[in-house]
């Protein structure tokens, strides 16, 4: 071990070995290490760990602490031609310069100077490629990038046309452009994004201030800047779109649901399209939908959910919502009332398309949404429409899994809510004592539920379905119009519906309802009537599902405190305000105030009989998945059971949330290596949610998926495969072919059938799952390069060995662009290519190719060893057609050992390793050491011993 | 958690007020790790985006937006990163034993164990592997030790690990390379 005293000699020396030329290197370690073996061993293994990519160039968190604060760097020298003038703006790329060219010509120029920091070898790369495609866009609409490169400190920039524009929205504004001329101006900046489409530049920062506009002989043109600057400077891979380095790559309030996705690792066109569609949302109504101010004072994961998952108002509904409306409608040239109007239907379509969460549904070019706009000023049929209510349900559907188990039952938790309603309203007059009889208002609100399903059964006997929704908006209307003397029995109604609505995930319809039934209450009852803090829980519900967190912690304390007050610390009603804050807070990241908040409830809980056993079970297994976040898997199975065990003998084995926890244990059992239990248990949950909510529902299948994949990690294919094929089958007729979901069970089935041997088979799905992504997700998605290269291991083993080595050259071609040529799948593609070429007869390459990936191999995450072992068992067998050597020998040996030995091995490689090691002992004439491993070879499968 | 004493105890460090600085830490800590903790139990494969985000947030929450003297920002961060590699690593503690397991998640989102699989990160650290190494380079150079946590759990440039500790960008660059070399082989070989 290297003391202090040394090291800084070792440090000396790797410095200034690293400024060598790495071909004079050795020479010059001679001399400076002069006999030093120590040294030079040491100085050497560090240049060869200096040589490999290292994890630790990128911060723990790109932009880190330091980027928040904005930047440290002192005015930039002046660069070659351009002297700096003045700064114009920065932002989290970096800096934004006016500058003075002087040569070849003189002229005001924005120079764009990237962080500092931002910068490493594999984004330089990048960056060198992107201005190269910057460089050939041409289009009036779009600001020319004239220049880049770097400065002598390697800090590299941007040089644009210098466009002196005001933003489009505020260009609009100031000059009260009307509608049509609005629409006008944005088509014109839709076609030159689609024309640098057409170059393959995206944008990716869309946003009203890279949108500016000048005026061109008095015509307002739109001049779009910042082409294509997002990508120079980001690398691809999870969560990259957002920054590296302090500020968002994408703008919060323009950029997509995909850019805020972590999972998601590609844009395309359809991202442009978004931010395209945010920014017309704003010229038509003067607001976008995700108010940025909001993004300042909220947590950051709640905004990126809110804009992953739920929808903004139409445009014609924020018009018609804000009360500043009328100055923002007056600076469009018409009045509220009319831009509403014009609004709704049309552009509310045209906008909801272009801003479509699932981007699949969306414009799927700046073109088309051009061509739309085009259509609606010359008056004929726009493309899009409005969204089919089967279309709403399955959005709903995936937006709340557990809503879903509502929306089955709706009819009946109507009923259900109405008649505790009820109860609750008797209970309330028993208490107060007020004139009005009992049994008179239980009538009344008998006869308003019963009145609801008359309406139903009328509609379903005039043959046509009525749903859920329908008695809701009946509901609602009535309660409005029919008890407005009884404003206490309205008030809880209100609420009843309102929840209900929440339940459905349908906010705008529930807000209204839960607010008015707030109010009322508080003026009828007071701030802390019970009732009033039972209508302000469900408004807190509410609020939380919309993602508006505002005020809800204070709101959630003010309820528990209430009710300590009122009921005492042990009351349900006390416990269940105290879990409510303690999810909440566990929402919001606050863990340690949540957890002894919510164990505290569950040790109340189980003290008092009176705690409703739902109430009881739910909290169990909060406390159980915090205890799971921190790692403590025991604890947390053990609470998971008691909870599934309670529910179980309280509601039976139907209940929707005993349903939950049971499927929140089978997962933690996964994570626990308790394979053949969680089988079961999805085995019966499966069959639960087939029976409950049928085959086709979405938690089915997302069952009957886990119950195939569970099985697939036990090693039961043939199990596996009647579940995988089913869910394959449904998920191709509900969401179609190209959806995520279908593409993800195409490309499951396919490895399954090649682990199963059913090689035929496996080639058709994998195919398929190989072009439709290259479709759907472009060539060089990392999904699409894995499809390119699975499909090219089937069809070597099928021996049709140019397509095979076709599909793996461009697997591997593909990921050296896209991970670089070191990164883990890149060598196992290289390791595939290589099998194929010796199968082919290629073997000079084979080997070539092989000693690559054997050179670079590092032990990154434990299936790479596997794949190292092939490749030492392919090298083998290569070295080995060239006749017997020890090389061959130990290579076949010790490849066979480390597949044999890893628990991500499959039985075929294993096979495969063995029949290279008879191969090569059979081939070489030593027969008697062939025997043995022919021994282990599985009959099935064995080539007859060669004679 | 408002702006206000944080933003009032850093100026008040500025002013000499040494206290002020241990004032201003459990503050910060506590900060950090609840919003560390709300991001990193959502388990997304690589923490950086929530990271990047919970730092951003944290500062903006406790200097109430307001931009600081350059010096209070570098002491601020160096805190923040000394801070940062305690809850990264007291998380990734409590999760290894999950995370060394199975290393499958059963695909709930119905994407699929086998693609979640494959997500894990080539070039993902392991963070306990990390701070053992960290703190052993430490022993042997004290510098490096303090630049690496500057720059890799503080996420500063090399310019800004200069300005925070008196010393030229170029020597901060030097000793970061080899800093790099040293730790990454230590931590290749511990793994084998």
């Amino acid at each position: 071990m290297t003391g202090p005293e040394t090291w800084s000699r070792v440090k000396e020396v790797f410095g200034a070995a690293l400024e060598r030329d790495p071909a004079a290197r050795s020479a010059w370690l001679d001399e400076a290490c002069a006999g030093d073996a120590a040294l030079r061993a040491e100085v050497e293994s560090l240049l060869a760990a200096h040589a490999q990519p290292n994890a630790l160039s990128d911060p723990a968190w790109p932009g880190g602490a330091a980027a928040a604060g904005g930047s440290a760097v002192a005015p930039p020298e002046d660069i070659g031609p351009y002297r700096f003038i003045r700064k114009l703006g920065e932002g989290g790329m970096g800096q934004v310069w006016l500058a003075e060219q002087t040569a070849p010509v003189r002229r005001q120029v924005a120079l764009k100077l990237i962080r500092p920091g931002l910068f490493d070898p594999e984004i330089q790369r990048r960056f060198e490629a992107e201005r190269q495609s910057l460089a050939i866009m041409d289009h009036p609409a779009i600001a020319k990038v004239l220049d880049a490169g770097s400065t002598p400190r390697n800090q590299p920039y941007f040089v644009m046309e210098y466009v002196q524009g005001i933003p489009i929205t505020e260009y609009c504004d100031r000059n009260r452009l009307k509608l049509r001329q609005r629409l006008e101006l944005f088509r014109q900046a839709c076609d030159g994004v689609q024309h640098a489409h057409l170059k393959a530049v995206l944008h990716r920062d869309l946003k009203p201030a890279n949108i500016l506009v000048v005026e061109v002989d008095g015509k307002p043109t739109p001049r779009i800047i910042d082409f294509g600057l997002a990508k120079a400077v980001t690398p691809d891979g999870p969560g990259a779109s957002l920054t590296r380095a302090g500020g968002f790559v994408g703008t919060p309030g323009y950029m997509s649901p995909e850019q805020a996705d972590p999972r998601v690792r590609d844009v395309d066109a359809r991202t442009d399209v978004y931010s395209l569609g945010i920014i017309l949302y704003e010229l038509l109504t003067g607001f976008i939908p995700l108010d940025p101010s909001e993004w300042s004072n909220r947590p950051l994961d709640e905004m990126l959910r809110h804009l992953r998952e739920d929808d903004p108002p139409r445009p014609s509904a924020r018009a018609a919502q804000r009360p500043t409306l009328e100055d923002r409608a007056t600076a469009r040239g018409v009045d509220t009332s009319q831009l509403v109007r014009r609004l709704r239907g049309d552009l509310d379509w045209i906008v909801m398309k272009a801003i479509e969460k699932d981007r699949a549904r969306r414009y799927l070019s700046p073109g088309e949404l051009a061509a739309d706009i085009t259509r609606y000023l010359e008056d004929e049929p726009v493309s899009a429409g409005p969204p089919t209510g089967a279309y709403r349900f399955r959005k709903l559907v995936r937006r709340h899994r557990l809503a879903a188990a509502v929306s089955v039952v709706v009819a009946g938790a109507l009923v259900a809510g109405l008649a505790l309603a009820l109860w609750g309203f008797v209970r309330a007059r028993r208490s107060e004592a007020v004139a009005r009889s009992e049994a008179e208002a239980a009538e009344q609100t008998t006869a308003f539920v019963m009145d609801l399903f008359r309406i139903s059964q009328a509609n379903t006997a005039k043959g046509r379905t009525i749903t859920a929704r329908e008695i809701l908006d009946t509901g609602a209307e009535q309660i409005r119009s029919r008890l407005k003397d009884q404003p206490a029995l309205q008030a809880r109604l209100m609420n009843t519906i309102g929840e209900v609505y929440d339940d459905l995930g349908l906010y705008d319809e529930a807000r209204p309802l839960l607010e008015e039934s707030v109010a009322a209450l508080k003026r009828l009852r007071g701030d802390d009537h019970p009732e009033t803090l039972q209508a302000l829980s469900t408004l807190t519900l509410l609020k939380i599902h919309r993602g508006d967190y505002e005020g809800v912690e204070e709101t959630l304390r003010f309820i528990l405190a209430a009710r300590r007050r009122r009921n005492g610390d042990d009351a349900p009603e006390t416990l269940h305000a105290q879990r409510r804050l303690a999810e909440f807070l566990a929402r919001r990241g606050k863990l340690d105030e949540a957890e002894p908040l919510e164990s505290t409830a569950l040790e109340r809980m189980r003290a008092n009989p009176k705690i409703e056993p739902r109430e009881l079970y739910v909290t169990m297994s909060q406390v159980a998945s915090m205890l799971q976040d921190r790692g403590r898997l025991d604890e947390a199975e053990a609470l998971y059971r008691e909870a599934v065990a309670g529910s179980n003998s309280a509601f039976g084995s139907d209940d929707t949330v005993l349903l939950t926890i049971r499927n929140d244990l089978a997962t933690l059992l996964v994570s626990q290596d308790k394979l053949t239990e969680s089988e079961t248990m999805f085995r019966d949950l499966l069959e639960a949610h087939r029976r409950i909510y049928g085959s086709d529902h979405f938690s089915t299948l997302t069952m009957e998926n886990n119950l195939g994949v569970v099985l697939s990690m036990e090693g039961k294919l043939a199990e596996a495969e009647p579940f995988y094929r089913d869910t394959l089958e449904r998920r191709r007729r509900l969401l179609g072919d190209d959806h995520p979901d279908t593409m993800y069970s195409i490309h499951n089935m396919g490895g399954l059938l090649a682990d199963e041997g059913k090689l035929v088979e496996a080639e058709r799905y994998r195919r398929e799952a190989w072009e439709r992504r290259r479709r759907v997700l472009g060539p060089d998605h990392p999904d699409t390069l894995e499809a390119a290269s699975n499909l090219g291991a089937v069809l070597s083993l099928l021996g049709r060995l140019p397509e095979a080595e076709a599909r793996k050259r461009e697997a591997l071609e593909g990921r050296r662009r896209v991970l670089g040529p070191r990164h883990p799948d890149t060598l196992w593609s290289e390791t595939q290519l290589a099998l194929t070429l010796k199968k082919a007869g290629k073997v000079d390459e084979a080997i070539t190719d092989y000693r690559e990936v054997l050179a670079a191999y590092e032990k990154k995450r434990p299936e790479a060893e596997v794949q190292l072992g092939i490749a030492m068992s392919g090298l083998g067998e290569c070295l080995g057609s060239r006749g017997a050597s020890q090389e061959a020998e130990s290579m076949l040996l010790d490849g066979f050992g480390i597949i044999d030995q890893s628990k991500y091995t499959s039985a075929m490689a294993r096979q495969e390793a063995i029949e290279r090691i008879v191969g090569y002992y059979e081939g070489s004439g030593q027969r008697a050491k062939a025997v043995p491993w022919r021994a282990r070879l599985d009959p099935a499968t064995a080539a007859p011993a060669a004679s | 958690m408002t702006g206000g004493p944080v933003t009032e105890l850093l100026v008040r460090w500025r002013q000499g007020d040494a206290e002020a600085l241990e004032a201003i830490v459990p503050l910060v800590y506590k900060e950090l790790h609840d919003l560390a903790h709300g991001y990193l139990r959502r388990e997304h494969p690589g923490h950086t985006l929530q990271s990047m985000a919970l730092v951003h947030e944290a500062y903006l929450r406790l200097v109430d937006q307001k931009p600081l003297d350059i010096n209070d920002r570098s002491h601020f961060i160096a805190v923040a990163a000394r801070l940062m590699r305690q809850i990264l690593v007291d998380h990734a503690r409590s999760r290894g034993a999950a995370k060394r397991g199975a290393g499958l998640k059963v695909g709930l989102s119905a994407a699929g164990a086998r693609a979640d699989a494959r997500a894990e990160s080539a070039l993902e650290i392991d963070l306990m592997a990390l701070d053992d190494a960290l703190t052993e380079l430490a022993r042997l150079d004290e510098r490096q030790g303090k630049i690496v946590e500057l720059r890799y759990f503080g996420g500063m440039t090399n310019e800004e690990v200069a300005l925070a500790l008196g010393i030229s960008p170029a020597t901060v660059k030097r000793e970061w390379t080899v800093a790099k070399a040293w730790l990454s082989r230590r931590i290749r070989k511990g793994a084998e």
